[in-house]
């Protein structure tokens, strides 16, 4: 679905059609392997089943650099970066760099670009949460998501004149219900969200939320 | 085994009847059975004398010389029960060697998670003859080599309370535990269970003992007289004052008064509210998620006569001496008979004393539920006891406590739990998938993080020695939630008022107000994890906690049933006679017989009242849509059973939308259109065909089944119970909480569709959220009956009064992008 100069992926990422830019947000890459670390017997997962959707949007929109608007890693880590780097580099991705995010830590000596006061593509500038200028502002951090009736929390993109939030492009993350105003506290939002390889407009915020709150009342005794 | 031991000595037997007067018929029934049977199962109503009955041959045995070492373990599922019983045999023995010196000095013990340092450096120096211990702490111990050589020459298991534990996951731990400690005894033990009065007692017994030990069984039948009253309690504005006044009314009668509610926001706001109306009264309040010393506090003051009224959720129903209590009142049916004669039995409390109970009812369907379980109640007709049986995430726990204990071949430990109840009919196949997944293997792959690791030998060792400590924290088959504590800042002191639940806690901001302890509190501060509060005077609501309502069982689903059929009946005959059949039949008040009778009257009259030869359905219109109500036989959980059922045939449709409603006796839909042939509508959805296979379909990737598997993951030392706190480990927040139900429960299926712990959280829930069994009986039964489907301009009296009315599962399509098309389309009013 396109949005001005946005494509918006069911992959949980978008591309930056003038300059032909794959951006993602929210990758917590890592995390499967930070809870073996703390001893939890949950299952290995390789850095490319983590990547497998982005490897897949890059070979099918071909762009011509990746950018990372933050939290590329649930945890820094060297080892981590390196593997990142190594699997872009296989996979001949460009990497235009890393804005770091609030769990983007440990980024000495880091193979890859990173961009603390953010990087604009065209009029829009990206930031990991978007919190101060310049605008426009694309960014993530919030990990908006919208209840689908039987089917759970689908991520979201929120999108409006001057600001595109970027769902978790990590499956691991928990999203946060657009119903809410701290995740999107912006009248006037339009959302979007992803179920399967759909890519929905549900119209403006308040509509939503109406429509969320009124199926909450509708449950009440006959 | 051959019973060894004498029946109660004339010394002790003596000293006994000095102390507490002539031993009442269980009494000498028990000790007779005990001199001939080595295992005993006593099981008679409170305040009977269950304890000394299982004590005294105890004490025989162990005197007078009773060797330097613990030689009694007596379980129970409380902790106050536990401290409770430690204090209560401690100061009886000393009464008996008051009366006959030469009676040795018995000590004795409790440990539970809340005795201090002190004590437990005591108990090391000298440990207690007789020690009591909750499940959990006995669990514990069988991971600690030093304390399983301290207890090897135990002699007698007494479990306490044993109905409470025998069909739970705590009762599979247990019985686990009991024959792993067994095993290392010195000689066999002998087991006296303890039990409120249960049927079928054979069931408790074959938990407790075991299918190779013989037991003998002492029963006694409340025939304590019972006064049991039920009331219609209707209320148009505030049900908390009108429930109070009624109440009030009864203090006149009777010194102390335990209000039974059926969850702990409703004992909050009625303890507040009464607070507030009678400032003088002494009131107390009681529930699980208040501080132990509150709550040791209210039973202390109710023992001493000191309260005049108690407001209590369930955690007052267990067998702790609350001493003379003059009147039960449940506010709402209580959803079992058993529940309901567990509770009145708190009153009287004594052979020969009369038992009073009064249910207050809020509309007519309360009304016929309370009608119904109190007839029951007085019939004796009670629920049938249904053990638990293999949990294989208590397995799972216990093979890890083995392999704590040393390094061992933990494939004889099969024949070990088979030797318990619950797990006597545990496959070798399944006991080797336990093995399998925990040293790590998932699908054939070593995918997880193993807890176990083979040795070339064979023998299983712990995988990590630093494992050790984090099981440790993890024991126990109680699914404990992370609950926020409530700490009170007082000019004086800080103390812990109670615990919240965490999203509860996360929702909460500065300012905010809630009910707890009866009392109005303010929240100062949320620092850390805790919330900080002070007390404030306006009024507030009390917190939510999930997972309360007390369900229908099916024995009263059913007889709801009859007493309809016979309605239906009665008034296909004669209308004017129903009251007073009600009135006889019931032991009816003649407003109650009257309020009643107008209630199937009306149903008759707007709809039909249902009966069990005949499918009825409703459809009325609700707002923009339609409501479709069946009445059924079932309670919710086979309701829900049908909803999910329904809500997965529907979804085949890719515009199916709508809501489904589940309660006690029925089930809805709310559809944006009814159908157009709606008999035959009913009979597609409704068909038995292949219905098990589409139900567990339907249900293996809900919400239930994942939060289970969370639970069962736990239980399984999957994931930790408490993530640890480190240096440099930080928990990995950004999955939140739920990461385990939405995440883990998919990754271990993709890459293991059989997963033994997946398999178990599906089980669990369909034989008990959801009761996959009643509900396809009913499907196989509905198909041959006449179906009948009225329309009506509302729903019907029963329908408007259904009870533990809920949320099913929505209708949706079975895609996922299906799905959010239909939500789009619903926003942007486009009709699709």
């Amino acid at each position: 679905m396109k949005r001005g100069e946005w494509w918006l992926d069911h992959r949980r990422l978008v591309l930056h059609e003038p300059s032909k830019t794959l951006l993602a947000a929210d990758l917590h890459l890592g995390y499967l392997a930070i809870r073996r670390d703390a001893n939890e017997s949950v299952p290995v997962e390789t850095l490319a089943e983590e990547l497998a959707d982005l490897e897949s949007a890059w070979n099918e929109l071909a762009p011509t650099a990746l950018l990372i608007a933050g939290d590329l890693m649930e945890r820094g880590t060297t080892g981590l970066l390196d593997a990142f780097s190594s699997w872009a580099r296989d996979r001949k991705i460009t990497l235009s760099g890393l804005v770091p995010g609030n769990h983007d830590t440990g980024l000495k000596a880091c193979p890859i670009p990173i961009l603390h006061e953010g990087h604009q593509l065209g009029r829009w500038h990206v930031s990991h949460d978007g919190e101060s200028g310049p605008y426009p502002v694309v960014h993530g951090h919030r990990h908006p998501a919208v209840p689908i009736p039987g089917h759970g929390m689908a991520p979201c993109f929120v999108f409006m004149e001057n600001r595109l939030v970027l769902p978790a492009y990590s499956v691991n993350a928990a999203g946060g219900s657009v119903a809410r105003r701290s995740v999107v506290p912006w009248d006037g939002a339009e959302v979007i969200a992803v179920a399967g390889n759909r890519v929905e407009t549900l119209g403006s915020i308040e509509n939503l939320r109406d429509v969320l709150y009124s199926s909450k009342r509708t449950r009440r005794k006959p | 085994m051959k019973a060894v031991s004498a029946p109660v000595t004339p010394v002790l037997l003596n000293a006994f009847m000095a102390v507490q007067g002539r031993p009442t018929p269980l009494q000498w029934r028990a000790w007779e059975c005990l001199a001939e049977n080595p295992h005993a199962l006593i099981s008679s109503p409170t305040g009977s004398g269950k304890t000394w009955a299982a004590l005294l041959p105890i004490l025989s045995d162990i005197n007078p010389n009773p060797t330097d070492s613990t030689l009694v373990l007596w379980i129970s599922p409380l902790k106050a029960l536990v401290s409770d019983t430690a204090t209560r045999i401690s100061q009886f023995a000393e009464l008996l060697r008051c009366q006959n010196s030469s009676l040795a000095r018995i000590r004795v013990s409790a440990r539970t998670g809340d005795i201090p340092a002190s004590q437990r450096s005591r108990d090391r120096a000298h440990p207690p003859h007789i020690w009591c211990v909750t499940p959990e702490s006995l669990a514990i111990w069988l991971t600690i080599p030093a304390m399983v050589n301290r207890l090897k020459n135990v002699r007698w298991l007494v479990v306490d309370e044993i109905h409470s534990v025998a069909a739970s996951r705590r009762g599979a731990d247990l019985a686990l535990s009991l024959e792993r400690l067994e095993e290392r005894l010195e000689n066999p033990a002998r087991r006296i269970g303890i039990s409120a009065t249960c049927h079928p007692l054979a069931a408790a017994g074959r938990f407790l003992f075991g299918p190779g030990r013989p037991f003998a069984t002492v029963e006694c039948a409340d025939d304590s007289p019972l006064e049991l009253r039920v009331e219609h309690l209707p209320h148009e504005f505030d049900t908390t004052k009108t429930i109070l006044e009624r109440i009030f009314k009864e203090l006149d009668h009777h010194q102390t008064i335990i209000v039974f509610t059926r969850t702990r926001a409703s004992a909050e706001r009625l303890a507040w509210t009464c607070r507030k109306e009678r400032p003088a009264l002494p009131v107390g309040i009681h529930h699980g998620s208040l501080a132990p010393e509150i709550r040791r506090e209210t039973e202390t003051r109710l023992r001493a006569g000191h309260l005049r009224l108690v407001f209590s959720s369930t955690s007052l129903e267990l067998g702790m001496d609350i001493g003379a209590i003059g009147l039960v009142v449940l506010v709402h049916p209580s959803g079992e008979v058993v529940r309901l004669l567990q509770r009145i039995g708190r009153s009287g409390r004594g052979p020969g004393k009369t038992r009073q109970g009064l249910v207050l009812a809020a509309n007519p369907s309360e009304l016929l539920e309370a009608v119904v379980t109190a007839t029951a109640g007085r019939e004796g007709a009670t629920e049938a006891l249904m053990p638990i049986g293999v949990c294989e995430d208590v397995l799972c726990q216990h093979l890890m406590a083995e392999a704590m204990l040393g390094s061992c071949r933990l494939e004889s430990f099969l024949e070990v739990a088979r030797r318990t109840g619950p797990y006597q009919e545990l496959e070798a196949g399944v006991f080797l998938e336990c093995l399998a997944y925990l040293r790590g293997e998932l699908g054939n792959q070593q995918s997880l993080v193993p807890r176990l690791r083979l040795l070339p030998d064979g023998r299983h060792v712990i995988a990590r020695p630093r494992m050790k400590y984090q099981l440790r924290q993890s024991l126990g088959a109680i699914s404990a939630t992370a609950s926020r504590k409530v700490m009170l800042r007082d000019s004086t002191s800080d103390r812990v008022m109670g615990e919240v639940e965490p999203a509860y806690a996360d929702a909460l901001r500065a300012g905010d107000r809630f009910l707890l302890e009866g009392k109005c509190v303010q929240v100062a501060r949320l620092s850390g994890p805790d919330v900080e509060v002070v007390e404030a005077s306006r009024m507030a609501s009390p917190p939510r906690w999930t997972g309360e309502p007390l369900p229908l069982s099916p024995l009263l689903a059913s007889h709801l049933q009859a007493l309809r059929d016979e309605a239906a009946r009665i008034i296909a005959e004669n209308p004017s006679l129903l009251a007073s059949w009600l009135e006889k039949r019931h032991q009816l008040p003649p407003k109650e017989s009257s309020v009643l009778a107008e209630y199937f009257i009306s149903q008759e009259c707007h709809g039909e009242i249902p009966h069990a030869n005949c499918l009825i359905a409703e459809i009325s219109p609700c707002g923009d849509e339609w409501l479709l109500a069946m009445h059924t036989p079932l309670n919710r959980a086979g309701n829900e059973a049908i909803a999910r059922l329904v809500a997965r045939r529907l979804a085949r449709n890719r515009r199916a939308a709508g809501q489904s409603m589940v309660a006690d006796l029925g089930l809805a839909f709310r559809l944006e259109h009814p159908p157009g042939q709606p008999a035959e509508w009913l009979r597609i959805i409704l068909k038995p065909e292949n219905a098990l296979a589409e139900l567990e379909e339907a249900v293996a990737p809900s919400d239930l089944v994942r939060r289970r598997f969370q639970e069962i993951a736990v239980t399984a030392l999957m994931t930790p119970r408490l993530l640890p706190k480190n240096k440099g480990s930080r928990s990995p927040k950004v999955g939140g909480g739920g990461w385990v139900a939405r995440r883990l429960y998919d990754q271990c299926l993709r890459r293991a569709p059989g997963f033994i712990l997946a398999r178990q959280a599906l089980r669990e829930i369909l034989m008990t959220s959801i009761d996959a069994a009643a509900a396809l009986a009913w499907l196989e039964r509905v198909a041959c009956l006449p179906a009948k489907v009225r329309w009506l301009p509302c729903p019907s009296p029963f329908i408007r009064h259904w009870t533990q009315l809920g949320q099913g599962p929505e209708l949706a399509p079975e895609s996922p992008e299906d799905a959010l098309k239909n939500l789009r389309n619903k926003i942007m009013g486009v009709s699709a």
